[in-house]
């Protein structure tokens, strides 16, 4: 993608130029050294050093410039063995592979342009757009990487993209405009990799277990037609604060196709888009935080099984999600959610369930004035009865070194969303260094 | 100035949004509630108190079924100078009168019985001749003499028919509706007048007359009652508050209570009961103790604010009152519960039901209607508060706390006289006599009681207990040996005490058997040996009498007899012995396989009733009292707590037993009412003076006398009223004309006072002794920790309780003028924060402050700079001075680049691991009015500087719990308005943290402080806030403040780059 090599050349063009008035205001770097182990099959996961370097910099009172990275070099790797072909992403959002293992991946990259109220931000860029913890209802404007399936935080699965950017308000109202030519997909771990999706959902129907055709991808690339447009008003009615929210395009989940050639079948995956409509809200009620989410996808297309084939049809998604927060006994924050999912008038031979049902429930508590943090985190799918349970201690020597000891456990038939990850329980530890 | 601070202030905040809504909504369900009151069905009978399955019921149905009696109206017509009733005059006269009653609508004229009905029995030559007493034409002396003679010769008929010294004859006239009774009264008394000449005097009684009349005693007397002890409850409530307006708001909580209880009562088609007359003077009773603890709140806080706004000071009003109102609702409905779970009569038992339905009524409309109506009546400063507008109870309030605060003093005095007197009321209350007689409901004087009285004197007596006999087969009882066992067993019964005589079938089978055999009157019974001799004697009777006249002794198949035992007492007491005996005498003796006795009548139905009372009563104090100290353990989280508040009403309870005793009143289903009530309102004082000294306690570092002081002036000045309205309430019906009302009032009226003068003074009491025991335990002063503590407490303490109360003003004052110290319109500043933890380490953070003060609202922006992990991180609160908006706050945490709202209520929660909490930071080292009760300490000086010390605790426990502080002592400079220190206590009292402003300056004019110290003293961890780079500026971007816009960078220039 030209835009990406034009953008970072200005950047680096712009950076020394004398007298620009620029000014680097923020750099940090963070160095993290983490280790997992599978406790189900006692083998290492990965063990790997993250260098996370940042800059941010200011040319003018109103020119800001922003960018990070990610470089990960593994000892060992289970998330993404081999050589990843990362062929769900763009050319100009893909990670660059150092040697067979390591990779290096821009983060953000970005300009800022501020105007009073307004600011105009474009380059390769995060945009958030829902309020739930751990789940996903409205924020939808990002592909997520899956490599870890949900363990990684959103803010490390979530794959920034080449955007145009724009942020204003006019009165109590906040309006959001997203122009997003990059056209990078959801990135669903490779056969073999230690988080391979093994439910039938999201195997196109196959069985766990079951051998799939050879898979090829095909990422549509067309910057206006395939790209995503989005838009979000938001603004505080009382105590209430809305969001409505509106996008198309890309839809980041892959469907699939068989193609029989002469040799061999194949599954490849492509893609359609879609609408998203949505509200948000949120508000504190006597002690309590509220929260709510809602999407309508109209005419979405789905995978189905008809006849031994794998087919589309279309069909409408509605979505829910309703969040609290509230404070716990023995000072613990916790944080309630349920999601409803629902596929109306399913078309047969849907590979999905016609709805999901998810509950989760957070609790955390920090001692030491926020130096030790602890949290336990359940996500349940109360259609099948799987689920996954995690913890997790954190530990802030100081501002520049902490320690993070965690758990993830999961149970339930593999058919399940997280049953299917039976196997896959994990301990982990990481330091970070910050600089 | 007043800003919302809790969900409990928010809620109310919400409720009071619509008053006029909220008033019609109220009006409506009042009307639709209570218009269910006209479809309420009257039972006023005595009848309705017991279980119409109990067996004693079912047997006496079956003996008015088989035998036709029932209870009867008695007219005795006596000799007024004692002499023979068998004169021609007077025999005329009983017959004129008799053949008159029948003819009296609804009196069955074939069941009125008397000596003009009645025939003798008597035999001459192998004849039977059944004789009338009277001749149908003229009665001549012979005749009378005649009659007389027979009459000697026919037992049954003695004491009977007439009066065994012949001074009296009795006309038996049973009627047909009992319903109608009283009405058939009424015009047996007006017939009867036209009869009554020289010489002889007719009164009318008996168990139909008494029960009717009865009812509609205490029918018309309640009518009266009723709305005199309305009245007198509204008077009472002017009386408090001196203010009429201020009768609006409760007479509407009233009518909640009361209409909706009643009104649903009705729409249910539970009956009105006798004792349904109370149902509305006690859920007045309770209804008026909520609205009178709202409304002393509020003027409480109108006296000391009088500038604030009405809503303002309603909403704390109710955040103050909602909890302990919530906890004397919750604790009466078990008390009342208790009392419907265990009582054997549904009128009580529905009486306990509907009484806890309209005390829920009650806590509804006092939290939503109240609140809005004193919106809506904006009630101005009541004089009788006016002695608050300087922090300082009225001379009740004082008093109260004197008789409080010398109980604590001579805590062992006071316990061990408790405990004495408690003891002696025990013993005393053993002899407790549970009894009852009907009559004994109506005054000495009343007609209806001398004439029953007299009929019992005169006569064999009007309480009848009957045996009815049955056999297996048809004419089972024609067999000698079974009428021998009859005879035999009706000796028993006339062996038995109070029995006057019985009378069966088998004295008239006696009676033919001598006629027949021309035998002599011995007095004995004399029965044939052989069986076919009785079926022939009946036979013999049939031809000589009246077919019909053994019906009332036996039926027409021979297989079922009654024998009626006459007893010459009406109490239960004298009574209840009689049944046992005989029941007892039934199992062992009488019954045998195809025969069998079982008892009936007046007597035994109360015997078995009275007795079930008994056990039931106090089954339902017990499990009452255990409900409520249930209720209030759960409610206080704590058995100490719970078993105090069930310590005065289970005390009065004692007393009240030893004073009935004492007075010689007996426990019956009236009077034992009192102990329902006494449960569910007498523990409502001992609620919120428990409820209130807790929290007094706590804020005083355990102070008991300052403790007292904060709490039983206030308190004790509500409950008293509240009390003294339900005991002059109740006193009302010692003006009723029937005693068993004038008993119950009082009872219930020395309860209700007893329950609030043993709280006052064995609370208190109770307290400093287990303080004392506590501190023995725990050897206190060993723990440095707390030494400071107790050095506030002294400080406070010392103080004498008059000056503390006339410092209320002055804390409010001087806490006043730190919160209106100009702070800027808007303001910047950097602080640079050292967190130092207890081993010496240190972090420093770096944040950007922003300000924005208007009249709606303080606006506090903080931007993390500093340290790169946080950097961005942004907290955001709006804190609203408006009562329309309640606070809000938001946190942008760059790392999920997600803005989250965050609760209000975790104000109290530490600000980013520093030790000035979300409410430190945002309140600016000042103190919200509305949060705190304040008292000023004292003044010092510190460096030529004039310094006050007030004390500050929260208004309520939840506030406390929000804020995480018990209390505060703060110095606060005079010339500046800065806290120069400030000690914060939690919970338990304990130190908690101190902030001491090292260094202040004048910038732009508005004092500054520049340098912050917070130590926590329990954790060893310390912040220092240095400020930075202070300014006042004229512009700050609108956009800073916006939650939308948290995510944006914040211009350079604000930043300071």
């Amino acid at each position: 993608m030209r835009i990406e090599r034009q953008l970072i050349c200005v950047a680096l063009l712009l950076l020394p130029v004398p007298g620009n008035a620029a000014e680097v205001e923020e750099a940090e770097a963070k160095l993290r050294l983490g280790y997992s182990n599978g406790t189900s099959r006692n083998t290492a996961i990965e063990s790997s050093a993250t260098l996370l370097p940042r800059l941010g910099v200011s040319f003018t009172d109103r020119l800001w410039f922003e960018t990070s990275a990610r470089v990960r070099l593994h000892g060992a790797d289970k998330l993404e063995p081999d050589r990843p072909v990362y062929d769900y992403y763009t050319s100009a959002s893909r990670p660059r592979m150092l040697g067979d293992s390591n990779t290096a991946e821009l983060r953000d990259f970005y300009f800022e342009l501020n105007a009073g109220a307004s600011r105009l931000r474009l380059g390769k860029q995060q945009i958030v757009w829902g309020n739930l913890d751990g789940l996903r209802v409205l924020d939808q404007m990002n592909p997520h990487s899956f490599r870890e399936f949900i363990l990684a935080d959103f803010e490390e699965s979530r794959i920034g993209l080449w955007s145009l950017y724009f942020d204003t308000s006019v009165g109590p109202w906040r309006a959001e405009l997203v122009w997003t030519p990059d056209t990078t997909a959801h990135d669903i771990p490779e056969p073999g990799a230690w988080f391979e999706f093994q439910a039938p959902r999201y195997r196109y129907g196959a069985s766990p277990g079951s051998p799939l055709p050879e898979i090829t991808t095909d990422l549509p690339k067309s910057m206006i037609d395939d790209a995503t447009y989005g838009a979000r008003l938001s603004r505080a009615v009382g105590r209430l604060d809305i969001r409505l929210q509106a996008q198309t395009g890309l839809d980041y989940e892959p469907l699939g196709r068989l193609e029989t050639t002469s040799r061999n079948t194949v599954l490849e995956q492509f893609y359609r888009k879609r609408q998203i409509y949505g509200l948000g809200f949120d508000s504190a009620l006597a002690g309590l935080v509220v929260r709510g989410e809602f999407s309508a996808q109209p005419n979405r297309t789905f995978n189905i099984n008809e006849a031994g084939d794998l087919r589309i049809a279309e069909a409408d998604q509605w979505t829910g999600a309703i969040g609290l927060d509230l404070n716990g006994p023995w000072n613990t924050f916790i944080n309630i959610q349920y999601v409803y999912d629902r596929i109306s008038s399913p078309p047969d031979g849907l590979v999905r369930p016609n709805s999901d049902h998810i509950a989760t429930v957070f609790a955390r508590r920090t001692f030491a004035y926020d130096a030790i943090i602890a949290e336990l985190r359940w996500y349940g799918s109360l259609d099948d009865n799987d689920g996954l349970a995690r913890g997790s201690v954190s530990w802030a020597f100081s501002d520049n070194f902490s320690i993070e000891l965690g758990a993830d456990f999961f149970y339930g038939d593999e058919d399940g969303i997280f049953g299917q990850f039976q196997d896959a329980d994990r301990v982990s530890a990481s330091a970070t260094f910050t600089f | 100035m007043t800003s919302t601070r809790n969900g409990t202030a928010q809620l109310f905040y919400r409720l009071t949004s619509r008053p006029r809504l909220v008033l019609i909504l109220s009006g409506v369900f009042i009307l639709v509630t209570a218009s269910g009151m006209t479809q309420l069905s009257k039972d006023t009978s005595v009848r309705a108190f017991i279980p119409q399955d109990d067996p004693s019921v079912v047997n006496d149905d079956r003996i008015t079924e088989i035998f036709g009696l029932s209870e009867p109206i008695a007219v005795a017509v006596t000799t007024a100078d004692g002499g023979s009733i068998f004169t021609s005059r007077s025999l005329t006269l009983v017959r004129d009168l008799t053949n008159a009653l029948t003819t009296v609508p609804n009196v069955r004229a074939d069941r009125v019985a008397s000596l003009a009905t009645e025939s003798s029995i008597a035999g001459t030559e192998g004849q039977v001749l059944v004789d009338a007493y009277t001749p149908r034409g003229e009665i001549s002396e012979a005749a009378a003499a005649s009659a007389r003679l027979r009459w000697l010769d026919m037992p049954p008929h003695i004491g009977t028919l007439a009066a065994e010294d012949e001074s009296g004859a009795v006309i038996l006239t049973e009627i047909i509706d009992p319903d109608l009774a009283v009405e058939t009264y009424l015009a047996i008394l007006a017939l009867v007048e036209q009869y009554e000449t020289e010489g002889v005097e007719i009164h009318v009684a008996g168990p139909a007359a008494v029960s009717a009349f009865l009812s509609k005693k205490i029918d018309g007397d309640a009518r009266v009652m009723q709305p005199l002890v309305f009245v007198m409850v509204l008077g009472f409530i002017f009386a408090a508050f001196r203010r009429v307006k201020a009768l609006l708001a409760p007479f509407v909580v009233l009518l909640g209570a009361a209409g909706g209880a009643m009104g649903i009562m009705g729409w249910a088609g539970i009956p009105y009961f006798a004792i349904t007359n109370a149902l509305p003077v006690i859920l007045v009773a309770i209804a008026v103790a909520d609205a009178i603890h709202v409304l002393s709140s509020y003027y409480q806080l109108r006296s000391q604010k009088p500038d604030a706004e009405t809503r303002d000071l309603v909403v704390m009003a109710m955040t103050e009152m909602a909890q302990p109102i919530t906890l004397t609702t919750l604790t009466t409905i078990a008390g009342f519960i208790g009392i419907a779970l265990a009582s054997i009569m549904p009128p009580i038992t529905y009486f306990a039901w509907f009484a806890a339905l309209g005390v829920a009524f009650a806590w509804l409309f006092s939290l939503i209607t109240l609140p809005n109506m004193l919106v809506l009546l904006n009630l101005g400063p009541s004089k009788a508060f006016s002695s608050w507008e300087d922090g300082r109870p009225n001379l009740l309030g004082r008093f109260f706390h004197r008789v409080s605060a010398f109980s604590a003093r001579r805590h062992v005095a006071v316990l061990t006289v408790f405990v004495l007197v408690g003891g002696l009321a025990a013993a005393v209350a053993q002899n407790l006599r549970v009894d009852r007689s009907q009559v004994e409901n109506f005054a000495p004087t009343e007609p209806i009681r001398i004439a029953d009285e007299l009929i019992n004197d005169t006569f064999a007596g009007t309480s009848f207990l009957d045996v009815i006999v049955e056999t297996e087969e048809p004419e089972g009882l024609l067999q000698a040996g079974r009428m021998a066992k009859i005879v035999a067993l009706q000796e028993f019964i006339e062996s038995l005490p109070h029995v006057e005589l019985t009378a069966g079938i088998s004295d008239y089978l006696s009676l033919l058997h001598k006629a027949i055999n021309e035998e002599r009157s011995t007095g004995s019974r004399r029965l044939p040996k052989e069986d076919d001799a009785i079926a022939q004697y009946l036979l013999v009777y049939e031809v000589s009498g009246d077919p019909t006249d053994f019906e009332e002794e036996i039926d027409a198949q021979y297989q079922t007899a009654l024998i009626r035992s006459v007893l010459d007492s009406v109490f239960f007491s004298q009574t209840s012995d009689a049944v046992i005996q005989l029941e007892e005498y039934l199992d062992a003796e009488f019954n045998e396989p195809g025969m069998r006795a079982t008892l009936g009548g007046d007597v035994n139905i109360t015997y078995h009733w009275m007795s079930r009372l008994k056990q039931s009563h106090f089954d339902g104090v017990m499990l009452s009292l255990i409900m409520v100290l249930g209720m209030a353990v759960i409610a206080f989280r704590s058995l100490g707590a719970g078993l105090l508040s069930v310590v005065p009403v289970s005390f009065t309870i004692v007393i009240i037993y030893a004073l009935m005793t004492s007075l010689d009143i007996y426990l019956e289903p009236a009077t034992s009412m009192f102990a329902a009530i006494s449960v569910g309102v007498g523990v409502d004082f001992a609620i919120h003076l428990v409820d209130r000294l807790r929290v007094a306690l706590r804020l005083s570092g355990e102070n008991v006398e300052a403790a007292i002081a904060m709490a039983v002036p206030g308190t004790a000045r509500a409950c008293f009223f509240n009390a003294a309205a339900l005991g002059i309430g109740f006193s009302v019906m010692l003006a009723s004309e029937l005693p068993m009302l004038q008993r119950f009032g009082g009872l219930v009226a020395t309860a209700a006072l007893t329950s609030f003068v043993v709280g006052l003074i064995v609370i208190p009491a109770c307290y400093a002794a287990v303080l004392r025991l506590k501190r023995a335990g725990l050897r206190w002063a060993n723990r440095p920790r707390v030494s400071n503590a107790i050095l506030l407490i002294a400080a406070i303490a010392m103080a004498p309780a008059e000056r503390l109360w006339a410092d209320n003003a002055r804390g409010l004052e001087i806490a006043t003028k730190v919160a209106e110290r100009s702070e800027g319109d808007l303001a910047k500043r950097t602080i640079q924060m050292t967190l130092t933890d207890r081993r010496g380490g240190e972090k420093q953070r770096i944040a950007l402050v922003l300000k924005k003060s208007s009249p709606q609202a303080r606006l506090t922006r903080i931007t993390y700079l500093e340290p790169k992990a946080l950097r961005n991180t942004t907290f955001l609160s709006h804190d609203s001075r408006t009562v329309e908006r309640p606070d809000e706050r938001w946190l942008y945490i760059p790392a999920v680049r997600k803005v989250r709202r965050i609760p209000a209520s975790d104000r109290g929660d530490y600000f980013l691991g520093t030790d000035f909490t979300y409410e430190d930071m945002q309140n600016d080292l000042k103190f919200d009015v509305a949060d705190y009760h304040f008292e000023h300490v004292g003044i010092t000086q510190i460096d030529q500087r004039m310094v006050h010390e007030i004390s500050g605790a929260p208004r309520s426990d939840q506030i406390a719990s929000e804020l995480g502080y018990g209390a505060f002592k703060a110095s606060v400079d005079e010339a500046t308005w800065l806290p120069l220190r400030i000690e914060f206590f939690d919970l338990d009292a304990q130190p908690l943290k101190s902030i001491e402003v090292r260094d202040y300056e004048q910038i732009d004019g508005i004092w500054t402080a520049t340098e912050i110290v917070a130590v926590n003293h329990q954790s060893g961890h310390s912040t220092r806030f240095t400020y930075l780079d202070v300014d006042y500026p004229e512009t700050l971007p609108e956009q800073a403040f916006d939650q939308n816009g948290l995510q944006r960078r914040l211009s350079p220039d604000l930043l300071g780059d």
